[in-house]
């Protein structure tokens, strides 16, 4: 295979990817309410899987994709009906594209049984011989086009619809030949669909400039038909990419038709398809083609880095010219005021660059459900809110993995099976709802489980047994619900094959921490459990607190600040030699003074003359850290400590201030755990 | 890639450059090609956790640099730097970057391979675990410094006794 073709493949497989998200989402869609969008999105997504597997040579995805397309059609038709049994059926077909299209990605070749079982099962329900063609990876001539004219042939001929008139043009691109598909056939289909009149447009070049490879001519002109609108979308998705095939209406039907195919092409995620498609019907704003670009991602590394740079200098400008007296350096405040609204408008830009929509890791949660139920046999829906969200790709890659964990947790620990949940007179399927939204420079991710809530009992023996807290310890209820983020906590007396896999709920807080977020839980015994992840836009920019202690200045992430306060005397609670603590709103809480802690020489000692920052990281207790001064909040550009040196505890990075220096941004749960008086130390840790 | 000092053994004809750098009045080299650029000593930003000779990071170009205190790494004693003591800004493994402190730098020593030779080795280690080898030159005899075990915390102690033993500098 050429260089050209390899690259075109890949793009082919990334589009699979796409396309396999489209075709869950659709068949998601018809297990709530089955409607004919549904269905025609769904086939036209596995037609274009079929169309370009057959192209690339990848036979098992095209001939399993030609078996689900022929049960497809059977649904489409109404010739057979859609019930539970059929959506676990395309379930099992979705998932299985999307196993075939991974493999064919990643050169690898799993288990097959999967495979045949389903191709099997969906043999048997589109009414396929077994020795049939497509039992068999297709012939190496395998004609995508002679399928599809004789699939658009064989469509019922609807006499009884009103007719419609078409504007149709058609030119064909420069890889339509090369494709193997003649222009006069794709004019034959239509003329099947309809009264065709077109008119021939192009001039051959000259002789020297001539490729018989390459289609000179375009044809425009009118089709009058009684076919569905979605005949002419399938024509399209035939010779997509191949050739620009457009139509448009001349005038609304006399009877709309009650369903619209045309939204649910619009509704197809890939651009291009919008690009090419010119419905009847104006498009609604926000459904206008976006032109993309693919990128490398070194390239937008290079940018975010560059991005970052101009911050550090703008904010070095600014504390230069500080020291000028504003009424005679005018212009030269006012320019560095728009040098800084424009950098900071640069920055965002960057920012929403590296942004994904969550949907990339969403999306594969809904195969992930359906197999836990059938392992765990209880029953759950799924319900995924604010997929579009968009947040940083790294983070995007590496939320997958704490999410599942979440995921398999709260069906295995949360959701009570079916007697259970009778008993508890709830409804027999479990709900389980993931949901994301952005708020401010901040994403939440919400997973909301309506299970039997956190056994804090059962999780308090535990954390005793396991020595992780004291046996007289007096813990909240939020408290002992937070222990199960503790390295080696596991609730499962048993361990399940589902959840307990030695990946406990500490490494969710970990990774989640590590990206600059959080995890928080909440718990109502009977009636379920919310984790909730607080992530930042952006790895690479944080707002940052700038403190003074001593000589040094740290930077504690605004996110995780509840109060910053001067300590009146009285609030300042001694009880022993180890340290001062804070009387706050009826709670008492611990105070961390950072110079003891990071051995910094020359800080205030005495809490009522110095600042304290009350933070709250995930899972963990308020504590009041101790501070000589507040500089001032400002974003900082988050710099690698590890690139050069190794990682500390208690710190998270470096940024660099705009003096020039390098200044260190704390890592509070660290911190803490550094602090040799919190009880929740991990022992991991302690241990180093 | 190998280590300075250690290839073309076999061609003697062939000539290494290093840099030459004083401390506490003794004379060490460092092989040319490890060092990026030399700064003035200016105060770096305190780290915690981390053994006395790591004096702190600095900005250099935008890149958090550790530096560390060459004296104190090879049991001389903790600097007290001053604006004349110098920072040799070296690669090391890896491609990090790294700052030494030192009191001063010297020269440029050329050698050819005939004046190196390996350090000897003694029963359970290296006799002098910081140096890669010795360059004979004129009427002295040098120690290379070996960067990449110099900033090599684990090396000789395991990196948290080294942390907590020395603490957090005062």
């Amino acid at each position: 295979m050429s260089a050209e073709d390899q690259e075109l493949r890949q793009i082919f497989l990334l589009e699979c990817e796409e396309l396999v998200t489209l075709a869950e989402s659709s068949v998601e869609t018809l297990r709530a309410a089955p409607t004919e969008d549904a269905i025609h999105a769904l086939f036209r997504a596995v037609h274009s899987i079929k169309g370009g597997a057959g192209a690339f040579g990848l036979d098992h995805l095209a001939s399993f994709a030609h078996v689900f397309e022929t049960y497809m059609d059977l649904l489409r038709k109404g010739k057979s009906t859609l019930d539970d049994a059929a959506v676990d059926l395309l379930f099992d077909g979705v998932d299985v594209l999307r196993q075939l299209s991974d493999e064919a990605r990643d050169g690898e070749k799993a288990s097959t049984q999967r495979y045949e079982a389903a191709l099997a099962a969906l043999r048997a329900a589109a009414g396929l011989e077994e020795d049939a063609a497509a039992a068999k990876p297709p012939p190496a001539d395998f004609d995508p086009m002679a399928e599809f004219e004789a699939q658009m042939a064989a469509a019922p001929a609807a006499d009884e619809a009103p007719r419609r008139k078409y504007k149709i043009r058609f030119v064909p691109g420069p890889k339509l030949l090369e494709a193997g598909i003649d222009p006069l056939r794709i004019l034959g289909v239509l003329k099947t669909l309809g009264e065709l009149q077109v008119e021939i447009a192009g001039q051959l070049p000259p002789l020297a400039d001539l490729d018989a490879q390459i289609c000179a001519w375009s044809w425009t002109g009118t089709l009058e038909t009684a076919a569905p609108q979605a005949d002419l979308d399938d024509v399209r998705d035939m010779i997509d990419d191949l050739a620009v095939f457009e139509f448009e209406g001349e005038a609304p039907p006399p009877a709309p038709e009650p369903e619209k195919p045309v939204a649910a092409a619009s509704a197809a995620p890939a651009p291009k398809k919008q690009a090419a498609a010119q419905a009847a019907e104006p498009a609604k704003p926000r459904d206008k083609p976006v032109a993309t670009v693919r990128v490398d991602v070194p390239k937008l590394e290079r940018l975010g880095n560059m991005v970052g740079e101009l911050i550090i200098t703008q904010a070095f400008l600014a504390r230069q010219a500080s020291g000028l007296d504003p009424e005679t350096h005018r212009p030269l405040f006012r320019a560095l005021d728009e040098m800084g609204q424009h950098i900071r408008e640069v920055a965002d830009a960057a920012t929403s660059i590296r942004a994904q929509p969550l949907k990339a890791v969403f999306s594969r949660f809904g195969s992930l459900v359906r197999d836990l139920e059938k392992t765990t046999g209880k029953r759950i829906r799924l319900e995924i809110v604010g997929d579009h969200t968009e947040i940083d790709k790294t983070v995007v890659e590496r939320l997958s993995e704490p999410l599942t964990h979440l995921i398999r947790n709260s069906i295995d620990h949360g959701i009570e099976n079916a007697e259970g949940r009778a008993a508890a007179g709830k409804d027999p399927i479990g709900q389980l709802r993931l949901s994301a939204e952005q708020r401010g420079a901040q994403v939440v991710i919400e997973l909301v489980d309506d299970g039997k809530g956190i056994n804090r009992e059962r999780v308090l023996a535990k954390a005793i047994e396991r020595e992780l807290v004291s046996p007289g310890a007096m813990l909240s209820d939020q408290e002992i619900d937070e222990l199960i983020f503790l390295p080696g906590f596991s609730t499962a007396d048993q361990i399940t094959s589902v959840s307990g896999r030695g990946v406990g709920m500490d490494a969710v807080r970990q990774v989640i921490e590590e990206m600059g977020g959080n995890v928080a839980l909440t718990s109502r015994p009977g009636e379920g459990t919310t984790f909730s992840l607080t992530l930042p836009l952006s790895l690479a920019i944080l707002d940052a607190m700038v403190t003074l202690v001593g000589r040094q200045n740290y930077l504690v992430p605004i996110s995780a600040i509840i109060d910053c306060l001067r300590p009146e005397a009285s609030a300042i609670v001694r009880m022993d030699d180890r340290g001062a603590m804070l009387a706050w709103r009826g709670q008492i809480l611990r105070i961390l003074p950072l110079a003891t802690e990071f051995g910094v020489a020359g800080a205030e000692s005495d809490p009522t003359r110095a600042i304290l920052i009350l933070v709250k990281p995930s899972g963990g207790e308020t504590v009041a850290i101790q501070v000589d001064d507040l500089i001032g909040q400002e974003p900082v550009v988050v710099k690698s400590l590890e690139r050069n040196y190794r990682k500390v505890r208690g710190v998270s990075g470096a940024t660099i201030l705009g003096d020039g220096r390098p200044a260190l941004i704390l890592d509070l749960s660290s911190l803490m755990a550094v602090d040799g008086r919190n009880r929740r130390m991990p022992r991991a840790a302690a241990e180093g | 890639m190998a280590k300075e000092g250690d290839n073309a053994a076999a061609n003697t004809g062939h000539e290494s450059q290093f840099v030459s750098f004083e401390i506490g009045g003794t004379t060490f080299l460092i092989p040319i090609d490890r060092v990026i650029e030399f700064r003035t000593w200016t105060e770096p930003t305190q780290v915690p956790h981390t053994p006395s000779y790591v004096r702190g990071i600095v900005n250099i170009r935008g890149e958090i640099v550790p530096i560390y205190d060459v004296a104190a790494r090879l049991g001389r004693g903790a600097t007290d730097p001053g604006a004349r003591h110098v920072v040799v800004i070296v690669r090391g493994h890896e491609g990090r970057s790294v700052g030494l402190l030192v009191d001063s730098v010297t020269d440029i020593v050329a050698a050819r391979d005939a004046d190196r030779a390996p350090m000897p080795t003694i029963e359970g280690g290296d006799a002098t675990p910081f140096m890669a080898g010795v360059v004979f030159s004129a009427d002295r005899i040098l120690g290379v410094t070996d960067v990449d075990r110099l900033v090599e915390e684990t090396f000789p102690h395991g990196e948290y006794a080294a942390a907590e033993g020395e603490g957090p500098p005062a």
